[in-house]
Protein backbone atom coordinates (compact mmCIF):
# COMPACT_ATOMS: atom_id res chain seq x y z
CA UNK A 1 0.00 0.00 0.00
CA UNK A 2 1.17 3.50 -1.37
CA UNK A 3 1.80 6.07 1.84
CA UNK A 4 -0.56 9.09 0.75
CA UNK A 5 1.55 11.78 -0.25
CA UNK A 6 1.23 15.25 2.04
CA UNK A 7 0.12 17.91 -0.24
CA UNK A 8 -0.02 20.57 2.22
CA UNK A 9 3.57 22.11 1.56
CA UNK A 10 3.15 21.64 -2.73
CA UNK A 11 0.24 23.72 -2.34
CA UNK A 12 1.40 25.91 0.35
CA UNK A 13 4.36 26.50 -2.01
CA UNK A 14 2.74 26.51 -5.44
CA UNK A 15 0.28 29.23 -3.91
CA UNK A 16 3.56 31.20 -2.66
CA UNK A 17 5.02 30.71 -6.82
CA UNK A 18 1.49 31.59 -8.06
CA UNK A 19 1.25 34.86 -6.31
CA UNK A 20 2.01 38.04 -8.36
CA UNK A 21 4.87 40.14 -6.64
CA UNK A 22 2.91 43.46 -6.82
CA UNK A 23 -0.49 44.97 -7.79
CA UNK A 24 -0.12 47.18 -10.97
CA UNK A 25 0.61 51.23 -10.89
CA UNK A 26 -2.48 51.87 -12.54
CA UNK A 27 -4.62 49.89 -9.32
CA UNK A 28 -2.95 52.29 -6.68
CA UNK A 29 -4.04 55.44 -9.03
CA UNK A 30 -7.54 54.19 -10.00
CA UNK A 31 -8.07 53.77 -5.97
CA UNK A 32 -6.57 57.04 -5.16
CA UNK A 33 -8.68 58.54 -7.53
CA UNK A 34 -12.15 56.85 -6.29
CA UNK A 35 -11.56 57.26 -2.84
CA UNK A 36 -10.76 61.36 -3.15
CA UNK A 37 -14.88 61.46 -4.07
CA UNK A 38 -15.72 59.08 -1.34
CA UNK A 39 -16.77 60.34 2.08
CA UNK A 40 -16.24 58.20 5.05
CA UNK A 41 -19.13 56.40 6.41
CA UNK A 42 -20.26 58.00 10.06
CA UNK A 43 -19.60 55.47 13.13
CA UNK A 44 -22.49 54.32 14.95
CA UNK A 45 -20.24 53.51 17.92
CA UNK A 46 -20.42 54.98 21.25
CA UNK A 47 -17.76 57.07 21.79
CA UNK A 48 -18.62 59.24 18.84
CA UNK A 49 -22.45 60.09 20.10
CA UNK A 50 -21.52 60.32 23.72
CA UNK A 51 -19.58 63.76 22.92
CA UNK A 52 -22.94 64.82 21.67
CA UNK A 53 -24.96 63.24 24.53
CA UNK A 54 -22.70 64.68 27.30
CA UNK A 55 -22.60 68.00 26.11
CA UNK A 56 -25.51 69.07 26.01
CA UNK A 57 -24.65 72.77 25.46
CA UNK A 58 -22.73 71.71 22.39
CA UNK A 59 -26.17 69.76 21.17
CA UNK A 60 -28.11 72.66 21.03
CA UNK A 61 -25.67 75.09 19.73
CA UNK A 62 -25.28 72.33 17.03
CA UNK A 63 -29.36 72.27 16.54
CA UNK A 64 -29.34 75.45 16.40
CA UNK A 65 -26.56 75.87 13.78
CA UNK A 66 -27.91 73.14 11.82
CA UNK A 67 -31.46 74.70 12.28
CA UNK A 68 -30.07 78.24 10.60
CA UNK A 69 -28.24 76.48 7.92
CA UNK A 70 -31.74 74.41 6.90
CA UNK A 71 -33.49 77.89 6.99
CA UNK A 72 -30.85 79.65 4.84
CA UNK A 73 -30.67 76.50 2.93
CA UNK A 74 -33.91 76.14 1.65
CA UNK A 75 -33.61 79.77 0.86
CA UNK A 76 -30.98 79.69 -1.28
CA UNK A 77 -31.28 76.13 -2.43
CA UNK A 78 -34.38 75.88 -3.59
CA UNK A 79 -34.42 76.35 -7.53
CA UNK A 80 -35.31 73.83 -9.93
CA UNK A 81 -34.51 70.26 -9.90
CA UNK A 82 -32.73 71.08 -6.47
CA UNK A 83 -29.53 69.29 -5.48
CA UNK A 84 -30.75 65.73 -5.33
CA UNK A 85 -30.17 64.50 -8.79
CA UNK A 86 -29.21 60.80 -9.43
CA UNK A 87 -26.50 59.44 -7.47
CA UNK A 88 -22.95 58.89 -9.13
CA UNK A 89 -22.38 55.25 -10.02
CA UNK A 90 -20.01 52.58 -8.74
CA UNK A 91 -18.21 53.21 -11.48
CA UNK A 92 -13.92 53.43 -11.71
CA UNK A 93 -14.10 57.07 -11.44
CA UNK A 94 -17.35 58.70 -10.46
CA UNK A 95 -17.72 62.28 -10.22
CA UNK A 96 -17.15 64.12 -6.91
CA UNK A 97 -20.86 64.82 -6.12
CA UNK A 98 -21.81 67.98 -3.32
CA UNK A 99 -25.04 65.87 -2.44
CA UNK A 100 -23.26 62.85 -1.90
CA UNK A 101 -22.80 63.22 1.74
CA UNK A 102 -22.07 59.92 4.22
CA UNK A 103 -20.03 62.56 6.92
CA UNK A 104 -22.08 65.62 9.12
CA UNK A 105 -22.42 68.38 6.27
CA UNK A 106 -23.01 71.92 7.32
CA UNK A 107 -25.70 72.64 4.19
CA UNK A 108 -28.40 69.76 4.34
CA UNK A 109 -29.35 70.08 1.14
CA UNK A 110 -33.16 69.73 -0.52
CA UNK A 111 -33.24 66.20 -2.43
CA UNK A 112 -35.63 65.93 -5.26
CA UNK A 113 -37.27 62.91 -6.30
CA UNK A 114 -35.26 60.07 -7.24
CA UNK A 115 -32.66 57.87 -5.89
CA UNK A 116 -31.52 58.72 -2.49
CA UNK A 117 -29.39 55.92 -2.18
CA UNK A 118 -27.06 54.29 -4.66
CA UNK A 119 -24.88 50.71 -4.06
CA UNK A 120 -22.33 52.30 -2.37
CA UNK A 121 -23.61 55.74 -1.18
CA UNK A 122 -26.86 57.60 0.02
CA UNK A 123 -27.85 61.15 0.35
CA UNK A 124 -28.37 63.39 3.08
CA UNK A 125 -31.18 65.91 3.52
CA UNK A 126 -34.39 67.42 3.27
CA UNK A 127 -36.82 65.47 0.85
CA UNK A 128 -39.27 67.31 -1.06
CA UNK A 129 -42.82 65.42 -1.17
CA UNK A 130 -42.77 62.72 -4.06
CA UNK A 131 -41.14 59.13 -4.66
CA UNK A 132 -37.89 57.94 -3.64
CA UNK A 133 -35.24 55.00 -4.01
CA UNK A 134 -32.80 52.87 -2.93
CA UNK A 135 -30.81 50.98 -5.54
CA UNK A 136 -30.69 47.82 -5.33
CA UNK A 137 -26.81 45.54 -4.64
CA UNK A 138 -25.58 42.53 -3.67
CA UNK A 139 -22.32 44.93 -1.87
CA UNK A 140 -22.74 43.16 1.97
CA UNK A 141 -21.21 46.26 3.78
CA UNK A 142 -22.84 49.07 1.42
CA UNK A 143 -25.91 48.58 0.20
CA UNK A 144 -29.04 49.21 1.81
CA UNK A 145 -31.62 46.38 0.03
CA UNK A 146 -30.91 43.80 -2.15
CA UNK A 147 -33.32 44.49 -5.11
CA UNK A 148 -34.51 48.54 -6.18
CA UNK A 149 -36.95 49.84 -3.29
CA UNK A 150 -39.30 52.71 -3.96
CA UNK A 151 -41.72 54.67 -1.76
CA UNK A 152 -43.22 58.16 -1.65
CA UNK A 153 -43.30 60.22 1.38
CA UNK A 154 -45.09 63.78 2.57
CA UNK A 155 -43.32 67.04 2.73
CA UNK A 156 -41.27 67.28 5.64
CA UNK A 157 -38.96 64.52 5.93
CA UNK A 158 -35.55 63.63 6.04
CA UNK A 159 -33.10 60.95 5.15
CA UNK A 160 -29.52 60.38 5.75
CA UNK A 161 -28.07 57.11 5.52
CA UNK A 162 -30.72 55.25 3.92
CA UNK A 163 -33.06 56.50 7.20
CA UNK A 164 -35.92 57.89 6.09
CA UNK A 165 -37.30 60.19 9.32
CA UNK A 166 -39.57 62.61 10.70
CA UNK A 167 -38.36 65.00 13.62
CA UNK A 168 -34.93 63.45 14.45
CA UNK A 169 -32.96 65.00 16.62
CA UNK A 170 -30.46 66.08 13.83
CA UNK A 171 -30.70 66.38 10.03
CA UNK A 172 -27.28 64.50 10.35
CA UNK A 173 -29.35 61.52 12.23
CA UNK A 174 -27.96 60.32 15.45
CA UNK A 175 -29.25 56.53 15.55
CA UNK A 176 -27.82 56.55 19.22
CA UNK A 177 -30.74 59.18 20.64
CA UNK A 178 -34.17 59.07 19.28
CA UNK A 179 -35.65 62.57 19.11
CA UNK A 180 -38.05 62.42 21.60
CA UNK A 181 -41.24 62.34 19.08
CA UNK A 182 -39.42 61.21 16.11
CA UNK A 183 -40.52 58.54 14.02
CA UNK A 184 -38.14 56.34 11.21
CA UNK A 185 -37.98 53.83 8.43
CA UNK A 186 -34.63 52.03 7.41
CA UNK A 187 -34.06 49.00 5.42
CA UNK A 188 -31.60 46.22 6.47
CA UNK A 189 -29.75 43.57 4.14
CA UNK A 190 -28.94 40.94 7.37
CA UNK A 191 -26.79 38.41 7.38
CA UNK A 192 -25.74 38.18 10.87
CA UNK A 193 -27.58 38.88 13.90
CA UNK A 194 -26.78 39.22 17.65
CA UNK A 195 -28.41 36.42 20.11
CA UNK A 196 -28.04 39.16 22.47
CA UNK A 197 -28.48 42.69 21.62
CA UNK A 198 -27.33 43.90 25.14
CA UNK A 199 -24.05 41.58 25.51
CA UNK A 200 -23.67 41.21 22.00
CA UNK A 201 -19.75 40.75 21.63
CA UNK A 202 -19.08 37.61 20.12
CA UNK A 203 -22.74 36.30 20.28
CA UNK A 204 -23.18 37.23 16.18
CA UNK A 205 -25.06 33.65 14.50
CA UNK A 206 -25.81 33.75 10.86
CA UNK A 207 -29.27 35.14 10.01
CA UNK A 208 -30.67 32.06 8.20
CA UNK A 209 -31.64 31.31 4.92
CA UNK A 210 -36.01 31.73 5.43
CA UNK A 211 -37.73 34.13 6.80
CA UNK A 212 -38.67 31.73 9.93
CA UNK A 213 -35.15 31.46 10.62
CA UNK A 214 -34.20 35.09 10.84
CA UNK A 215 -38.03 35.89 12.37
CA UNK A 216 -37.11 33.10 15.33
CA UNK A 217 -33.32 34.44 15.72
CA UNK A 218 -35.29 38.22 16.41
CA UNK A 219 -37.90 37.17 18.90
CA UNK A 220 -35.21 34.68 20.70
CA UNK A 221 -33.15 38.03 20.79
CA UNK A 222 -31.99 38.41 23.80
CA UNK A 223 -31.24 41.74 25.70
CA UNK A 224 -34.65 43.22 27.11
CA UNK A 225 -36.46 43.81 24.46
CA UNK A 226 -40.43 42.68 24.29
CA UNK A 227 -41.38 41.00 21.21
CA UNK A 228 -45.01 40.03 20.03
CA UNK A 229 -45.83 37.33 18.35
CA UNK A 230 -44.53 37.38 14.90
CA UNK A 231 -47.64 37.41 12.27
CA UNK A 232 -48.07 36.44 8.99
CA UNK A 233 -47.94 39.81 6.48
CA UNK A 234 -47.66 40.40 2.69
CA UNK A 235 -45.34 43.09 2.56
CA UNK A 236 -45.06 44.51 -0.73
CA UNK A 237 -46.40 41.56 -2.55
CA UNK A 238 -43.90 39.66 -0.94
CA UNK A 239 -44.78 36.84 2.22
CA UNK A 240 -43.32 38.59 5.49
CA UNK A 241 -43.26 37.80 9.04
CA UNK A 242 -44.17 41.39 11.06
CA UNK A 243 -42.93 41.50 15.15
CA UNK A 244 -43.40 44.41 17.30
CA UNK A 245 -40.66 45.16 20.01
CA UNK A 246 -40.82 47.24 22.47
CA UNK A 247 -38.70 48.70 25.48
CA UNK A 248 -39.85 48.57 28.39
CA UNK A 249 -38.51 51.47 31.31
CA UNK A 250 -37.64 48.17 33.30
CA UNK A 251 -34.70 47.19 30.79
CA UNK A 252 -31.31 47.85 32.50
CA UNK A 253 -29.10 48.38 29.16
CA UNK A 254 -26.06 50.22 31.51
CA UNK A 255 -24.29 47.52 31.44
CA UNK A 256 -24.48 46.32 28.01
CA UNK A 257 -21.47 45.86 26.03
CA UNK A 258 -20.00 49.59 25.05
CA UNK A 259 -20.82 50.32 28.62
CA UNK A 260 -23.18 53.12 27.75
CA UNK A 261 -26.54 51.81 27.46
CA UNK A 262 -27.42 50.95 24.04
CA UNK A 263 -28.99 47.62 22.64
CA UNK A 264 -27.40 46.60 19.50
CA UNK A 265 -29.40 44.69 17.35
CA UNK A 266 -27.65 43.32 14.48
CA UNK A 267 -24.78 44.22 12.27
CA UNK A 268 -24.19 44.93 8.93
CA UNK A 269 -24.21 42.28 6.81
CA UNK A 270 -20.38 42.13 6.07
CA UNK A 271 -18.66 39.49 8.61
CA UNK A 272 -17.97 42.20 11.15
CA UNK A 273 -19.73 43.39 14.03
CA UNK A 274 -19.89 46.85 12.84
CA UNK A 275 -22.71 48.91 12.29
CA UNK A 276 -26.42 47.59 11.79
CA UNK A 277 -28.37 49.35 13.79
CA UNK A 278 -28.42 49.66 17.80
CA UNK A 279 -30.06 51.68 20.14
CA UNK A 280 -33.53 50.92 20.99
CA UNK A 281 -34.65 53.86 23.08
CA UNK A 282 -36.70 53.22 26.86
CA UNK A 283 -40.51 53.75 25.63
CA UNK A 284 -39.54 53.07 21.79
CA UNK A 285 -41.48 50.73 19.69
CA UNK A 286 -39.62 48.98 16.32
CA UNK A 287 -41.52 46.84 14.22
CA UNK A 288 -39.78 44.72 12.20
CA UNK A 289 -41.31 43.26 8.83
CA UNK A 290 -38.88 40.19 7.56
CA UNK A 291 -38.48 38.99 3.72
CA UNK A 292 -36.47 37.19 1.79
CA UNK A 293 -35.56 39.19 -1.35
CA UNK A 294 -33.83 38.40 -4.07
CA UNK A 295 -31.96 35.39 -2.34
CA UNK A 296 -31.13 37.62 0.73
CA UNK A 297 -32.50 38.52 4.24
CA UNK A 298 -33.84 41.52 4.28
CA UNK A 299 -35.38 43.88 7.02
CA UNK A 300 -37.87 46.54 7.00
CA UNK A 301 -37.98 48.19 10.01
CA UNK A 302 -40.22 51.12 11.45
CA UNK A 303 -39.06 53.35 14.94
CA UNK A 304 -41.38 55.50 16.88
CA UNK A 305 -39.96 57.31 20.28
CA UNK A 306 -42.61 57.26 22.89
CA UNK A 307 -43.70 61.01 21.94
CA UNK A 308 -44.78 60.39 18.29
CA UNK A 309 -48.25 61.95 17.16
CA UNK A 310 -50.54 60.38 15.66
CA UNK A 311 -50.06 62.48 12.43
CA UNK A 312 -46.72 61.88 12.14
CA UNK A 313 -47.45 57.48 12.78
CA UNK A 314 -49.93 57.90 9.94
CA UNK A 315 -47.11 59.78 7.90
CA UNK A 316 -45.27 56.57 8.48
CA UNK A 317 -47.83 53.88 7.86
CA UNK A 318 -48.29 55.37 4.46
CA UNK A 319 -44.56 55.86 3.57
CA UNK A 320 -43.84 52.35 4.48
CA UNK A 321 -47.64 50.95 2.51
CA UNK A 322 -46.12 52.92 -0.37
CA UNK A 323 -42.85 50.90 -0.73
CA UNK A 324 -42.15 48.68 -3.64
CA UNK A 325 -39.43 46.30 -4.52
CA UNK A 326 -38.65 45.68 -8.02
CA UNK A 327 -38.05 41.88 -7.93
CA UNK A 328 -40.71 39.44 -8.17
CA UNK A 329 -42.72 38.02 -5.96
CA UNK A 330 -43.82 35.10 -7.84
CA UNK A 331 -39.81 33.93 -7.46
CA UNK A 332 -40.17 30.81 -4.69
CA UNK A 333 -40.06 31.67 -1.33
CA UNK A 334 -36.80 29.56 0.62
CA UNK A 335 -38.45 26.91 2.19
CA UNK A 336 -40.13 28.19 5.88
CA UNK A 337 -41.47 31.31 4.39
CA UNK A 338 -43.97 29.28 2.07
CA UNK A 339 -46.41 28.70 4.71
CA UNK A 340 -46.83 32.44 4.79
CA UNK A 341 -50.10 32.80 3.16
CA UNK A 342 -50.32 35.41 0.38
CA UNK A 343 -52.47 38.20 1.30
CA UNK A 344 -52.75 37.69 4.83
CA UNK A 345 -53.11 41.39 4.93
CA UNK A 346 -53.35 44.17 2.40
CA UNK A 347 -50.00 44.32 0.67
CA UNK A 348 -47.73 46.20 2.18
CA UNK A 349 -50.84 48.97 2.94
CA UNK A 350 -51.62 48.65 6.50
CA UNK A 351 -48.22 47.83 7.93
CA UNK A 352 -48.99 49.49 11.21
CA UNK A 353 -46.43 50.49 13.41
CA UNK B 1 1.03 44.01 10.84
CA UNK B 2 -0.45 47.38 9.94
CA UNK B 3 0.85 50.37 11.45
CA UNK B 4 -2.58 50.88 14.29
CA UNK B 5 -1.46 54.78 14.49
CA UNK B 6 -1.61 55.04 11.02
CA UNK B 7 -4.90 53.18 11.21
CA UNK B 8 -6.27 55.68 13.69
CA UNK B 9 -5.06 58.94 11.53
CA UNK B 10 -6.97 57.47 8.53
CA UNK B 11 -10.26 56.44 10.57
CA UNK B 12 -10.87 60.34 11.82
CA UNK B 13 -10.73 61.12 8.04
CA UNK B 14 -6.64 61.99 7.39
CA UNK B 15 -6.91 60.98 3.68
CA UNK B 16 -2.53 61.19 3.30
CA UNK B 17 -2.68 58.75 6.54
CA UNK B 18 -5.21 56.25 4.58
CA UNK B 19 -2.87 56.78 1.48
CA UNK B 20 0.00 55.04 3.32
CA UNK B 21 -2.23 52.66 4.53
CA UNK B 22 -3.19 51.88 0.69
CA UNK B 23 -0.18 51.86 -0.34
CA UNK B 24 1.13 49.52 1.82
CA UNK B 25 -1.53 46.53 2.09
CA UNK B 26 -2.60 46.47 -1.84
CA UNK B 27 -0.10 44.42 -3.13
CA UNK B 28 -1.10 41.91 -0.61
CA UNK B 29 -5.01 42.22 -1.53
CA UNK B 30 -3.97 42.02 -4.73
CA UNK B 31 -2.13 39.00 -4.37
CA UNK B 32 -5.10 37.26 -2.43
CA UNK B 33 -7.92 38.61 -4.48
CA UNK B 34 -5.62 37.62 -7.58
CA UNK B 35 -5.15 33.93 -5.98
CA UNK B 36 -8.97 33.44 -5.57
CA UNK B 37 -10.34 34.84 -8.77
CA UNK B 38 -7.91 33.48 -10.70
CA UNK B 39 -8.24 36.43 -13.12
CA UNK B 40 -6.58 39.64 -13.72
CA UNK B 41 -9.10 42.39 -14.03
CA UNK B 42 -12.03 40.99 -12.01
CA UNK B 43 -8.76 40.72 -9.09
CA UNK B 44 -7.81 44.48 -9.99
CA UNK B 45 -11.93 45.07 -9.37
CA UNK B 46 -12.15 43.50 -5.93
CA UNK B 47 -9.43 45.13 -4.61
CA UNK B 48 -10.37 48.30 -5.48
CA UNK B 49 -14.06 48.00 -4.41
CA UNK B 50 -12.35 46.68 -0.78
CA UNK B 51 -9.93 49.81 -0.38
CA UNK B 52 -13.27 52.12 -1.12
CA UNK B 53 -15.17 50.19 1.22
CA UNK B 54 -11.87 50.62 3.63
CA UNK B 55 -12.05 54.29 3.37
CA UNK B 56 -15.39 54.28 3.94
CA UNK B 57 -16.61 52.04 6.31
CA UNK B 58 -13.31 52.24 8.20
CA UNK B 59 -14.78 54.98 11.00
CA UNK B 60 -16.65 51.88 11.67
CA UNK B 61 -13.53 50.01 12.93
CA UNK B 62 -13.48 50.14 16.88
CA UNK B 63 -10.33 48.59 17.27
CA UNK B 64 -7.15 49.34 15.15
CA UNK B 65 -5.05 46.71 16.28
CA UNK B 66 -7.84 44.32 14.07
CA UNK B 67 -7.29 46.61 10.98
CA UNK B 68 -5.95 43.55 8.83
CA UNK B 69 -8.30 40.87 9.73
CA UNK B 70 -11.21 43.39 8.92
CA UNK B 71 -9.84 44.44 5.40
CA UNK B 72 -9.31 41.07 4.58
CA UNK B 73 -12.77 40.20 5.59
CA UNK B 74 -13.46 43.01 3.05
CA UNK B 75 -11.82 41.83 0.36
CA UNK B 76 -13.08 38.52 0.62
CA UNK B 77 -16.32 40.49 0.25
CA UNK B 78 -15.29 42.34 -2.59
CA UNK B 79 -13.83 38.66 -4.06
CA UNK B 80 -17.29 37.24 -3.85
CA UNK B 81 -19.00 39.68 -4.80
CA UNK B 82 -16.71 40.21 -8.10
CA UNK B 83 -17.37 36.79 -8.72
CA UNK B 84 -21.00 37.39 -8.71
CA UNK B 85 -20.95 39.89 -11.05
CA UNK B 86 -18.84 38.20 -13.20
CA UNK B 87 -21.08 34.91 -13.41
CA UNK B 88 -23.96 37.31 -13.86
CA UNK B 89 -22.10 39.08 -16.91
CA UNK B 90 -20.91 35.87 -18.85
CA UNK B 91 -17.91 38.25 -18.54
CA UNK B 92 -14.80 36.22 -20.41
CA UNK B 93 -12.11 36.29 -18.46
CA UNK B 94 -8.32 36.00 -18.58
CA UNK B 95 -7.19 32.73 -16.66
CA UNK B 96 -4.05 33.04 -15.07
CA UNK B 97 -1.41 30.71 -17.31
CA UNK B 98 0.97 28.62 -15.23
CA UNK B 99 4.40 30.50 -15.02
CA UNK B 100 6.40 29.19 -13.32
CA UNK B 101 8.79 31.89 -11.74
CA UNK B 102 12.17 30.06 -12.05
CA UNK B 103 13.49 26.84 -13.45
CA UNK B 104 12.31 23.78 -11.80
CA UNK B 105 12.00 19.56 -12.29
CA UNK B 106 9.74 18.13 -14.94
CA UNK B 107 8.16 16.75 -11.88
CA UNK B 108 7.42 19.94 -9.92
CA UNK B 109 5.96 21.50 -12.95
CA UNK B 110 3.84 18.67 -13.69
CA UNK B 111 2.77 19.32 -10.11
CA UNK B 112 2.17 22.89 -10.13
CA UNK B 113 0.83 22.09 -13.72
CA UNK B 114 -1.90 19.87 -12.07
CA UNK B 115 -2.29 22.19 -8.93
CA UNK B 116 -3.41 25.02 -11.29
CA UNK B 117 -6.01 22.52 -13.55
CA UNK B 118 -7.48 21.22 -10.48
CA UNK B 119 -7.58 24.72 -8.15
CA UNK B 120 -9.35 26.55 -11.14
CA UNK B 121 -12.01 24.02 -11.05
CA UNK B 122 -12.83 24.51 -7.40
CA UNK B 123 -15.30 26.73 -6.48
CA UNK B 124 -15.17 29.58 -5.11
CA UNK B 125 -15.62 29.26 -1.47
CA UNK B 126 -12.97 25.86 -1.94
CA UNK B 127 -10.27 28.38 -3.35
CA UNK B 128 -10.91 31.46 -0.88
CA UNK B 129 -10.42 28.78 1.92
CA UNK B 130 -7.13 27.12 0.82
CA UNK B 131 -5.76 30.37 0.12
CA UNK B 132 -6.47 31.85 3.44
CA UNK B 133 -4.82 28.76 5.02
CA UNK B 134 -2.22 27.31 3.06
CA UNK B 135 -1.19 31.05 1.74
CA UNK B 136 -2.01 33.06 4.17
CA UNK B 137 -1.71 30.50 6.76
CA UNK B 138 -4.64 31.29 9.01
CA UNK B 139 -5.39 28.55 11.17
CA UNK B 140 -9.34 26.98 10.47
CA UNK B 141 -10.86 28.70 12.90
CA UNK B 142 -9.13 31.91 12.26
CA UNK B 143 -10.16 31.47 8.30
CA UNK B 144 -13.60 30.79 9.39
CA UNK B 145 -13.57 34.13 11.02
CA UNK B 146 -12.66 35.98 8.54
CA UNK B 147 -15.24 34.18 5.96
CA UNK B 148 -17.77 34.83 8.19
CA UNK B 149 -18.57 30.85 8.22
CA UNK B 150 -19.17 28.51 10.82
CA UNK B 151 -16.02 26.28 11.94
CA UNK B 152 -17.31 22.90 10.34
CA UNK B 153 -18.01 24.53 7.22
CA UNK B 154 -14.53 25.74 7.24
CA UNK B 155 -12.98 22.32 8.03
CA UNK B 156 -15.36 20.65 5.46
CA UNK B 157 -14.43 22.90 2.83
CA UNK B 158 -10.96 22.75 3.45
CA UNK B 159 -11.01 18.75 3.33
CA UNK B 160 -12.64 18.88 -0.04
CA UNK B 161 -10.44 21.17 -1.01
CA UNK B 162 -7.04 19.54 0.02
CA UNK B 163 -8.30 16.29 -0.99
CA UNK B 164 -9.01 17.36 -4.25
CA UNK B 165 -5.54 19.16 -4.81
CA UNK B 166 -4.32 16.08 -3.10
CA UNK B 167 -5.88 13.77 -5.65
CA UNK B 168 -4.32 15.60 -8.63
CA UNK B 169 -0.78 15.74 -7.34
CA UNK B 170 -1.36 11.80 -6.87
CA UNK B 171 -2.87 11.13 -10.56
CA UNK B 172 -0.03 12.98 -11.73
CA UNK B 173 2.72 11.00 -10.13
CA UNK B 174 0.74 7.80 -10.86
CA UNK B 175 0.49 8.73 -14.72
CA UNK B 176 1.67 11.85 -15.48
CA UNK B 177 -1.28 12.52 -17.19
CA UNK B 178 -3.68 16.10 -16.76
CA UNK B 179 -7.34 16.20 -16.45
CA UNK B 180 -8.55 13.12 -14.33
CA UNK B 181 -9.15 15.09 -11.30
CA UNK B 182 -12.98 16.38 -10.56
CA UNK B 183 -13.52 15.17 -14.32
Amino acid sequence: MTARRDPDPVISAWLHDEAPERAPEHLLTASRNRIESTNQRRAWWPAWRLQHVNNRFRLGGAVAAIAVIVVLGLVLIQKPGGSGGPLPSASPNPSPSPALSSTPSSSPAVISPGQICSATACLTGTLEAGTYSFAGGLIPAATVTPADLTFTVPAGWTTDSGYVSKNALTMQKDLAHLGPNEVFFATFPIANVFSDACHWTNTMVSAGTTIDQLTNLLVAEKGGRVASAPTNVTFAGFPAKRIKFSVPAAVGVESCDAGVGLLHLWPDPDGTSNGGICCSAVGSTDVVYVLHIAGEQFVVMTRQAAGASAADLAELNAIVASIQIATSPASPAPSGASSVPSGASPSGASPSP
Amino acid sequence: MTNPELVRLARDGDRDAFDLLMTAVIDHLYRIARLILRDFDSAEDAVQEALVHCWRDLPTLRDPDRFDAWLNRLLLHSVTDEARNRRRSGANIRILQIEPSQPDGAGALADRDELARVFNRLSLEHRTIVVLHHYLGLTVDEAATTIGIPIGTAKSRLHYATEALRAALEADARSGSVGKVLA
